[in-house]
């Protein structure tokens, strides 16, 4: 499997290469059939798509309280942000340390996950299936689940922990704990990289593993020298999209703490919504989503730099 | 791999010990819908209802509209699914199969946009919404969805990998391009179509942010907005709201477990989901 990136990056040398089409009569055929086909597409992505990201690069640099016409400002929101927003800081840290935490974690879970499922168990479809399934019920539903999960009195979490005699935290209700109640319950949907992982794993071919047992190799060094090379583009593919992913969290901030208690879990991406659809600084809000846009570009290319070091294509010489 | 006996067995162990903590809150999320207040407040927690409370589920129907909201919420995504599916289908199309002048400049325009993540054109697209009237309609929640640059993206790459002999075949035989669309590409594609078909039903279905900025009247809620204001207004009813939260469940769960292959072959190409 490869990244998005690459695919787009194929895509565009597969135009570099193309060829010019000549026009008889045959081919104009072709090319009115192929206008009436992508009419429908072109014009939602011209609307719905280009005209917004132009839209959004020019209201990013306007006051703009959308019942007044826009104001041109220049970088003033850039600058705002940067040097003036202790909430925007707020919402880069709190988003950051949910990211730093729940990215790694989550695919370590994962892989674990879908080494198991790829051992030959009793039941392993029934078991996929549950591992899977809470990664498909709405956000919505997950969240007032947890909610409940964690409420400090009745919830079952702190049920369990008073076992042991001690109370347990005030969770969703502590500025302390929201943040880390957050990751936790992020970790109950590893599902999605568990089958990201096994349909890596289950591409390996097995080939490798025989002749390293041949060649006198143990479990262990079988994972470290087969399973984790082979698997590497897997696995920066499943990193990248998770980083982006959850820089993007905003339901449950939305529905479990409504960015809170004190701010704790004001994700950037809830920041947007507060200043957009609450206090409907359009321009600003604009120019938050263009910063979230930026970072997670950054470290998207970041990672993908890095890989160099640690991916394992093969049919490429070098490498791991 | 041949595992050893002992190993087998624990780690059989681990698996259902997993699957069982992975349970755990759904298990808990059912059984408190059935609960009196009383007993969903109770110390040691009950996991065994005296009595199922089976109105709790009615309660939240009324409550919570939810009726009416499972009914938005399937019309919404019926018709963005297989809109979507026909829209990217047809664009993949012309991207892959068929030449015409410009094709190319408004492949790459649209290559270097795939980049740019929602949250950026999320605000001009409500304003658009907003001054076209729009606000408080279906059309609101459809058409900014009928269009997924992703999901043309992926049926593309999946074209690509059709035979071309197959096109010239269907040409020489006296069809014409919408022949081959028809009756080459389509049936070739059920797998990609199948995927970007799941991906997008799940994405619509459970998707609060957009809703929540164009809907504000309670009959045009969604599943996961009604849910949503609920919880905010009903917040001491927990046993009512986990009610309201299985029934939202319910629908994906069927739908996963009646098309479970296609799920997890789509999550292994798209790999997409957040």
């Amino acid at each position: 499997m490869r990244s998005r990136q690459a695919q787009v990056g194929q895509a565009a040398n597969e135009l570099a290469a193309g060829k010019r089409p000549r026009m008889s009569g045959i081919a104009r055929k072709e090319a009115i059939a192929g206008y009436i086909a992508i009419s429908p597409w072109l014009l939602g992505f011209l609307i719905f798509q280009l005209a917004p990201i132009l839209a959004a690069f020019y209201i990013s640099s306007t006051e703009w309280r959308i019942l007044s016409a826009p104001e041109f400002i220049g970088v003033r929101n850039f600058d705002k942000l940067l040097f003036k927003d202790d909430l925007f800081w707020q919402s880069i840290k709190v988003t950051v340390i949910y990211v730093i935490f729940r990215v790694p974690v989550s695919a370590v879970l994962s892989l674990a996950l879908a080494l198991l499922m790829n051992q030959q168990l009793a039941g392993r479809r029934l078991f996929r299936t549950i591992y899977y399934l809470p990664a498909v019920i709405p956000l919505v539903a997950v969240s007032m689940m947890w909610i409940w999960i964690f409420n400090p009195e009745y919830g079952v979490l702190n049920s369990f922990i008073r076992l042991f005699g001690v109370e347990g935290p005030q969770w969703i209700h502590s500025s302390r704990w929201a943040l880390p109640a957050l990751i936790i319950m992020s970790l109950w949907q590893v599902g999605t990289g568990m089958v990201i992982f096994l349909a890596g794993l289950q591409g390996i071919p097995a080939h490798l593993y025989e002749a390293a047992t041949i060649d006198g190799a143990n479990t262990w060094q079988r994972f470290l020298k087969v399973t984790l090379p082979m698997l590497s583009p897997v696995v920066l593919f499943a990193l990248v999209m998770n980083v982006i992913g959850s820089f993007q969290i905003f339901t449950q901030a939305y529905i479990m703490t409504a960015g809170g208690p004190g701010n704790a879990t004001l994700f950037l991406v809830l920041y947007i919504y507060r200043n957009a659809f609450e206090w409907f600084h359009m321009g600003y809000a604009s120019a938050l989503a263009w910063v979230l846009f930026v970072v997670v570009l950054v470290i998207s290319l970041a990672m993908l730099r890095s890989s160099e070091h640690w991916v394992h294509y093969e049919g490429r010489i070098g490498g791991a | 791999m041949k595992l050893r006996r002992r190993e087998t067995v624990s780690l059989q162990l681990v698996t259902a010990l997993g699957a069982a903590a992975l349970l755990f809150p759904f298990l808990w999320m059912i059984s408190a819908s059935l609960q009196t207040l009383q007993e969903v407040e109770a110390f040691p927690p009950i996991w065994i209802p005296e009595v199922p409370q089976w109105t709790n589920y009615v309660e939240a129907v009324v409550n919570y509209n939810i009726g009416r909201a499972l009914l938005n919420s399937a019309i919404v995504t019926t018709v963005s699914v297989v809109g979507q599916l026909i829209v990217c289908s047809l664009g993949a199309y012309a991207f892959s199969r068929l030449r015409f002048p410009g094709r190319d400049a408004i492949f790459l325009l649209f290559l270097a946009t795939m980049m740019i993540p929602h949250y950026v054109t999320i605000i001009p697209l409500y304003t658009m919404v907003w001054s076209a009237g729009l606000i408080d309609t279906y059309t609101a929640l459809i058409f900014p969805g009928l269009f997924s640059p992703f999901g043309t993206f992926l049926l593309r790459q999946f074209f690509n990998q059709i035979p071309i002999s197959l096109d010239e075949a269907t040409l020489i035989d006296g069809g014409n391009h919408w022949h081959i669309y028809l009756y080459v590409i389509m049936p070739l594609s059920r797998a990609g179509l199948g995927a970007l078909g799941i991906f997008s039903f799940l994405g619509i279905w459970n998707t609060l942010f957009w809703p929540v900025l164009v809907i504000n009247s309670k009959e045009l809620f969604t599943l996961p907005l009604a849910l949503a204001m609920a919880q905010g207004q009903f917040i001491t009813l927990i046993h009512i709201q986990m009610a309201g939260s299985v029934i939202a469940c319910v629908p994906v769960i069927v739908v996963f477990l009646m098309l479970q292959k296609q799920f997890i072959s789509s999550i292994a190409l798209s790999g997409m989901k957040q």
